[in-house]
């Protein structure tokens, strides 16, 4: 007992120096989306069945039984998210236009989305004349966007609020359709047209599909037509077609995959390292941001409709992007949910997974890296001067660093 | 012995109630961004006389030599051919021999397109420049100096631009119902195309040839 008591101090001194660090919680990485045979990983939001079941559900080929169209430009989530894996993105690009009449731009009749394929022949979309604003948008990856999704508005502000005034990105805020409408930072989207997971899952599920959900409730028309020659544009199953467990399994698939990882071999050249350190110098990191941390665990997020589980909360990721719009010279003429003055303004393309990717900038019409990087000009005006005063070898150095995000 | 035991427990106290992990806070505190940023509005354009030192330094500038004019006052127009409110320059100019490579090079600092598409199948590569042959280099200003502002060095080399007029044409308006190519950015120079009218325009990746 004596000999207990003599001991006592010193374990209460030394509880008392490690219980304080033990509560201090450090960010930690963001797991892998997939491992080095390419299968894809559950970041523990999900058991790895379960996770394997949703991405069934993502992979999931719709017909006109499940409802697919009128209108519609693809049949699964996979046909545009696929490339290394599910998920992922795609060469695959939509179509957009509309009208500008010198004040303001205005949808194409039945939206801005020209839809590429349709259930029936004759409600098959074009673009009409006097819509003179046409534009592709390539698919992005959804890969580590759970992560995203649980990223403060405020970090994304302050981003901006960091960005020297004449490369300052635009921050938006777009109406949550789960949580009533109530809006929230855009983060998803070219034009950052959706800040949740659930709301971008019932878009792409109507919009590209065809397939009405609770939060999306009517089909599209075909050009605007609900009719045509007296027959109804319809894909004549009962809206909505879907209940509202796709749209949550597509969320849940999305929330619960890891971040697209780097080429570890060529990250760790020495050519690779120090193009990292020009695409600092250089100014690239202004936007293309390369750290962000999540909210912690236990946050409610989305007005109310989520709350960051463990999973995903206080995990370091490195996106580089900014999740902010901005003019770079490239812009594609469309407005969504940012208004008039988004009208020339996309958001900041994230590297990460760029090695992935044929097909560079919003419509895929750069091929290269270097082209895509002479593309910027606009706010980006002064980040690529930097970059046309690389050597040559300087050059390679930073492409190499691209190439192994 | 005891006292000291006590002491040490209630210095294990206090360190864990100091130190110890505040709860997450419960809800985003969404806030508005910075209220003072706006885009910037670019200024009125107005198209200035290209006087041959103009073009010349700009050429300097963005092409280091690698190109020049074709002639001692080189042949130019000034228009906002992206539409970005920010004067551009488009010149005649070619490649000196000896710097047909770093023009040719994949890393240059321009972009190098050919307007007919006929010429992309071709084994050449419709990206390669040829000795003497003449380019239309295209300068995109960066406001407010437009073209002559040190800042503006984004520039295209364009293949088979000998059709097009150094004119500038206001960019082409459209009537209802009226179908044409995608909207050009800004202005448009006009251009013959096989024997008929056309016109070169920015998509807003590339230039192009419409009628």
């Amino acid at each position: 007992m004596t000999r207990a008591l003599k001991i006592l101090p010193a374990v209460l001194l030394a509880a008392a120096a490690v219980l304080p660090t033990a509560f201090t919680q450090s960010p930690t990485e963001a797991p892998a989306a997939y491992d080095f045979q390419t299968n894809l990983v559950t970041n523990g939001l999900v058991s790895q069945a379960q996770f394997d079941l949703d991405r069934e559900v993502f992979e999931e080929r719709e017909g006109r039984a499940d409802g697919l169209g009128p209108v519609y430009n693809a049949q699964s989530c996979l046909e545009c998210h696929q490339n290394p894996v599910s998920g992922a993105g795609s060469q695959v690009s939509e179509l957009r236009a509309g009208h500008f009449d010198n004040n303001r731009f205005r949808d194409h009749p039945g939206g801005s989305l020209i839809n590429d394929r349709a259930i029936d022949p004759l409600f098959q979309e074009r673009v009409l004349s006097g819509n003179e604003v046409r534009t592709f948008r390539i698919s992005l990856s959804t890969l580590g966007d759970g992560f995203v999704e649980a990223l403060d508005s405020n970090a994304l502000v302050g981003v901006a609020n960091r960005q020297p005034g004449s490369m300052r990105g635009s921050f938006i805020e777009v109406p949550v359709l789960e949580a009533g409408g109530l809006t929230r930072g855009g983060r998803f989207g070219w034009k950052n047209q959706h800040a949740s997971l659930i709301s971008f899952s019932a878009d792409a599920y109507l919009n590209e599909m065809g397939i009405t959900s609770p939060l999306q409730p009517q089909d599209n028309t075909s050009n605007g037509r609900t009719a045509i020659g007296g027959v109804p544009v319809t894909d004549n199953v009962p809206d909505p077609e879907d209940d509202g467990e796709d749209i949550e399994i597509f969320a849940r698939f999305m929330r619960a995959t890891g971040v697209p990882p780097r080429d570890q071999g060529l990250s760790a050249t020495a050519t690779a390292q120090q193009g990292s350190a020009l695409f600092n110098q250089v100014g690239c990191a202004q936007c293309h941001v390369r750290n962000f941390t999540t909210l912690p665990p236990g946050t409610v997020i989305n007005r109310g409709a989520f709350t960051v589980p463990p999973a995903l909360g206080n995990k370091l990721i490195h996106p580089f992007g900014d999740y902010l719009l901005h003019d770079v010279g490239t812009g594609d003429g469309i407005v969504q949910n940012g208004g008039p003055s988004t009208r020339q303004q996309l958001r900041t393309a994230p590297l990460w997974g760029l090695r992935f990717r044929t097909r560079l900038m919003h419509d895929g019409e750069s091929v290269t890296a270097h082209d895509a990087i002479l593309r910027h000009a606009g706010q980006a005006n002064g980040v690529v001067n930097g970059y046309r005063s690389l050597s040559t070898n300087q050059k390679n150095q930073l492409l190499t660093f691209l190439n192994s995000l | 012995m005891q006292g000291l035991v006590l002491a040490c427990l209630a210095l294990a106290a206090a360190a864990t109630l100091l130190f110890r992990h505040h709860p997450p806070p419960l809800t985003e505190a969404e806030r508005a961004p910075d209220p003072a940023f706006r885009a910037a509005v670019p200024p009125p354009f107005s198209a200035g006389p290209a006087g041959p030192g103009d073009v010349a330094e700009a050429l300097r500038r963005v092409f280091d030599g690698c190109v020049v004019g074709v002639s001692a006052e080189p042949r130019s127009v000034v228009a906002d051919l992206n539409g970005d409110g920010s004067e551009d320059l488009a010149v005649r100019v070619q490649a000196p021999p000896t710097r047909l490579r770093e023009v040719n090079d994949d890393l240059a600092n321009w972009i190098v397109q050919d307007l007919d598409p006929r010429h992309r199948s071709s084994q050449a590569g419709s990206r390669q420049v040829e000795a003497g042959e003449r380019l239309l280099a295209v300068i995109h200003g960066h406001s407010p100096g437009g073209w002559r502002s040190p800042e503006a060095r984004q520039a295209h080399l364009l293949r088979s631009a000998g059709g097009v007029e150094l004119k500038r044409l206001p960019g082409v308006k459209l009537g209802p119902g009226e179908a044409v190519t995608p909207r050009p950015r800004g202005d448009v120079l006009p251009a013959r195309i096989d024997g008929g009218d056309g016109f070169l325009y920015w998509t807003g990746a590339r230039y192009s040839l419409g009628r």
